[in-house]
């Protein structure tokens, strides 16, 4: 699914209109954001039914820049409470209409009986504890700016969770999980295959040993290392962060990393794609790193205007009721010219990532740590035995510097996840091939 | 903003007109307005201000075949709910277990007064006299209203405040920050005290297992609150076989109506009446029912699950150790059930002031044996944001294995 439009109800669309001619000119921030959002969960487990949860929302908030910043939000608006002007709505203590004029798209875009009953059948083919999470979303946005214009942007996507537990000898069991985009038409054939893997990987799992502690050298497989360039780098130079002084990755001039590595956000690609952001700023890819320097930040309007540069359409915000923040897209690392057997081969001891969380990110001392849930040793450049689940500790000053072999298998989203700021959750995509990294710390 | 008179008012017209429809057998309606005002600085820049008004609603009903869908909606009209109605018995699923769940008869009113929310100026001179990197301060009121089948209606008006600070901490040669976020039911009495922690000055910070080797170890009710939730629900859950042991300051009483309780009170959110029920007294963990009196909603948009809601401990009968370690900062990672990494920062305190900073490190343990080291309670219990209300605990000194 890619980013896209589609008509705004004639309503809206005219008390946007409205509104927009109504907009300080000279407030180059001012605007009305309008969404109008379906959401769909759905949990199945080996042992229960479907939880089926579908919800729908609609709202509005009226933003102003200026020497007195804010916004103002209103859950379930009608498009007579906006046409008045962004300045004027939505107070605390405003009453709610007794009747909206424009009710929620009577029609969903989802079908959650097809979507249950595809999923019961994938949780059929599983033996052991097997449980599935699909979450899907599809927003639509229209924002006036300053002058009689409206401009639109059109979200969605799902994704699908699988996991699986097996039993073992003497009580003991062990877990495998697989994260995947969903894009229709998914066959259940398709993941079929997946959970074939996730019981080969879950039964190899009940060999794991725990990892020795202290420093170590990283392999990542293609597409989890795109977590940590997300922590380590994204986050850093989130403008926002820059501006308060925060990142340590800007704190120091020159390289922050070797000149094969380039690192780029670009939110036109990626399972939860944009084309405008939330302040109805078009977006392009923007190079973050370029010859192992800092080559760029993630700007909203708001710290655009602050650093005079211009906004790269990075502006979002969980839902109406949220400020705007700088946020990543899907962050990538570019590919390089190795083959993944040539970033293993020489790689006496080490550890071989293949799926991690973020468990803490620190922009200020430029730190991440992650839970590390499937992993294997790495011996004499060949793959070893699993490990048990760990934390891993990464400082951007040290571990950029050692970032020294990069393979050409880029992957999105192999580690699907949403990235959590100041509160605000929001779809992320993230890329990287297999990769290298020599300093990082087990923690005991 | 609807007081909780007019959203029963509005929310049981709406319920007459799903009598009609002829898609359900039996209709819950459970609806929750909120009015928000918040102030936020980023320590450059001008203070920016937030505020603004939510509603929305959400339907549990029964189809003509027995079977239970959940859908909500932001709105309050027969156009939502006629939405919500269709998706709740088109795309069923067993939303909690027991499958249909809504309390009895009657009427219940939990309420708090109508206080009118403050000016912006005055959140803005609380947050001033609090000045951090970043910080942000808000107050709001949340209307809730609950009708079904058997004659129920609830109503609860909740006043709320909440407060975030971003605090320094040591990490060896750096200093990383954490979010503090302290709440309460009204501004005057949300703890702005918890919003600072000192960092001392000048001496290089000390390792955690040095200081701990040799001092006792109190961890502040913020991070205390973090633990006492994960103990609870690591050794409280009803899956778990036998009782496990817990240290004798872990005297922990699940009391939905708590006066400083943040969540909960009279009635659950499926409409059941609430009750104390102990689930620690100092010697034993209880495997806690699940059942009617705790299901909670995360949001309208949430449907009613079992939840442990607000956790109590009692004031602490102990002095502050003349010279201790200070937990401020408590975060577990979970790497499996039953194993975790804490990781933990803060102080050495030397007649209650902090000396040196204590660096951020990691502690591996597991719950039933963290539960038994908590051997003290020191202060006042002091409401946290994840619904406990905690005083300072005091560990023996070794910290984890």
């Amino acid at each position: 699914m890619r980013p896209g439009s589609e008509p705004l109800d004639p309503a809206w669309k005219d008390a946007l209109e409205q509104a927009s001619r109504k907009l300080p000119e000279r407030d180059p921030r001012a605007r009305v954001f309008y969404e109008c959002r379906e959401d769909l969960r759905i949990d199945l487990r080996s042992d229960s039914s479907a939880i089926v949860v579908p919800t729908r929302l609609r709202g509005t908030a009226a933003c102003r820049g200026g020497s007195r910043p804010g916004f103002e939000f209103q859950a379930w608006p009608s498009p007579a409470d906006i046409a008045v002007g962004g300045s004027d709505i939505a107070g605390p203590g405003r009453a709610v209409s007794d009747c909206n004029e424009t009710p929620h798209p009577a029609a969903s875009t989802f079908d959650p009986r097809a979507l249950v009953a595809w999923l019961e059948d994938l949780r059929s083919r599983a033996d052991g504890r097997f449980s599935l999470r699909w979450v899907g979303f599809r927003q639509q946005i229209a924002v006036a700016v300053p002058g009689g214009e409206v401009r639109t942007d059109l979200r969605q996507g799902a994704r699908v969770r699988l996991e699986l537990e097996v039993p073992g000898p003497s009580g003991r069991t062990a877990r495998a999980v697989a994260e995947r985009v969903f894009r229709p038409p998914h066959t259940t054939a398709d993941l079929g295959e997946v959970v074939g893997s996730l019981a080969e990987r879950a039964r190899a799992r009940l060999d794991a040993r725990e990892p020795a502690p202290g420093e170590t050298i990283l392999v990542l497989g293609p597409g989890v290392g795109g977590i940590l360039i997300h922590e380590l780098i994204g986050h850093a130079l989130e403008a926002d962060t820059v501006l308060r002084g925060a990142s340590a990755l800007v704190a120091k001039p020159g390289a922050v990393a070797p000149a094969e590595v380039t690192v780029v956000d670009d939110p036109r690609r990626g399972r939860g794609a944009w084309r405008r952001d939330d302040e109805a700023v078009e977006c392009r890819a923007t190079p973050l790193i370029e010859g192992g320097r800092v080559a760029g930040y993630l700007h909203d309007l708001s710290s655009a205007e602050r650093f005079r540069q211009s906004a790269t359409g990075h502006g979002r915000r969980a839902s109406f009721r949220e400020p705007v923040r700088p946020r990543m897209g899907c962050t990538f690392l570019a590919p390089g010219r190795l083959t993944p057997e040539e970033v293993l081969k020489g790689t006496s001891r080490g550890v071989y990532i293949r799926r991690m969380e973020t468990a803490s990110t620190d922009s200020l001392s430029g730190s991440a740590r992650f839970i590390v849930t499937d992993a294997d040793c790495i011996d004499q450049g060949q793959l070893g035995h699993p490990l048990h689940p760990f934390l891993l500790e990464l400082r951007a000053s040290t571990a950029l510097p050692s970032l020294d072999r990069i393979g050409s298998d880029l992957e999105f989203d192999t580690c699907v996840g949403s990235c959590l700021r100041d509160g605000q959750p929001m779809v992320t995509s993230v890329g990287a091939p297999t990769f290298r990294i020599g300093v990082a710390r087990v923690a005991t | 903003m609807f007081d909780p008179d007019s959203l029963l008012e509005r929310l049981e017209a709406l319920w007459r007109s799903t009598r009609n429809a002829k898609v359900a057998r039996r209709v819950e309606l459970y609806a929750r307005t909120a009015i928000r005002l918040r102030v936020r600085t980023e320590g450059t820049g001008p203070a920016v201000v937030e505020r603004g008004h939510d509603v929305g609603l959400a339907v549990r009903a029964v189809d003509s075949s027995g079977r239970i869908g959940f859908a909500a909606a932001s709105g309050l009209d027969r156009q939502a709910v006629e939405l919500a109605l269709s998706e709740a018995t088109t795309s069923p699923g067993a939303v909690i277990d027991p499958p249909w769940s809504t309390g009895g008869e009657g009427i219940s009113m939990d309420h708090d007064d109508a206080t009118a929310l403050p000016e912006a100026e005055k959140l803005e001179a609380w947050l001033a006299a609090r000045s951090g990197p970043a910080a942000w301060v808000e107050c709001g009121r949340t209307v809730e209203a609950l009708v079904a089948e058997g004659g129920l209606r609830a109503t609860r008006q909740r006043n709320r405040a909440w407060g975030m600070r971003l605090l320094p901490f040591a990490t060896g040669d750096a200093i990383e920050e954490r979010p503090r976020v302290v709440a309460a039911r009204r501004l005057e009495a949300l703890p702005g005290d918890l919003l600072t922690v000192p960092i001392p000055p000048d001496a290089a910070p000390l390792d955690l297992h040095e200081a701990a080797g040799s001092l006792p170890v109190l961890i502040s009710p913020p991070a205390a609150s973090v633990l006492v939730r994960a103990l609870v629900q690591a050794l409280c859950g009803a899956a778990r076989p036998g009782r496990a042991r817990v240290g004798p300051a872990l005297a922990v009483t699940e009391s939905p109506g708590h006066p400083e309780g943040l969540s909960g009170g009279r009635f659950d959110d499926a409409g059941f009446t609430t009750r104390d029920k102990v689930l620690m007294d100092g010697s034993f963990a209880s495997a806690a029912d699940r059942g009617p009196g705790h299901y909670l909603r995360a949001s309208y948009r949430d449907p009613p699950c079992p939840t442990f809601g607000t956790l109590g401990l009692a004031d602490g009968e102990l002095d502050v150790p003349r010279e201790c370690v200070r937990i401020e900062h408590l975060r577990i990672h979970a790497l499996d059930a039953d194993r975790w990494l804490l990781e933990v920062g803060g102080t050495v305190d030397n007649e209650g002031r902090p000396v040196r900073a204590v660096r951020v490190a990691f502690v591996r343990t597991r719950p039933n044996e963290l539960a038994l080291r908590v051997h003290g309670a020191v202060g006042k219990a002091r409401p946290c944001p994840n619904g406990v209300i905690t005083p300072a605990l005091l560990l023996d000194g070794r910290f984890g294995e």
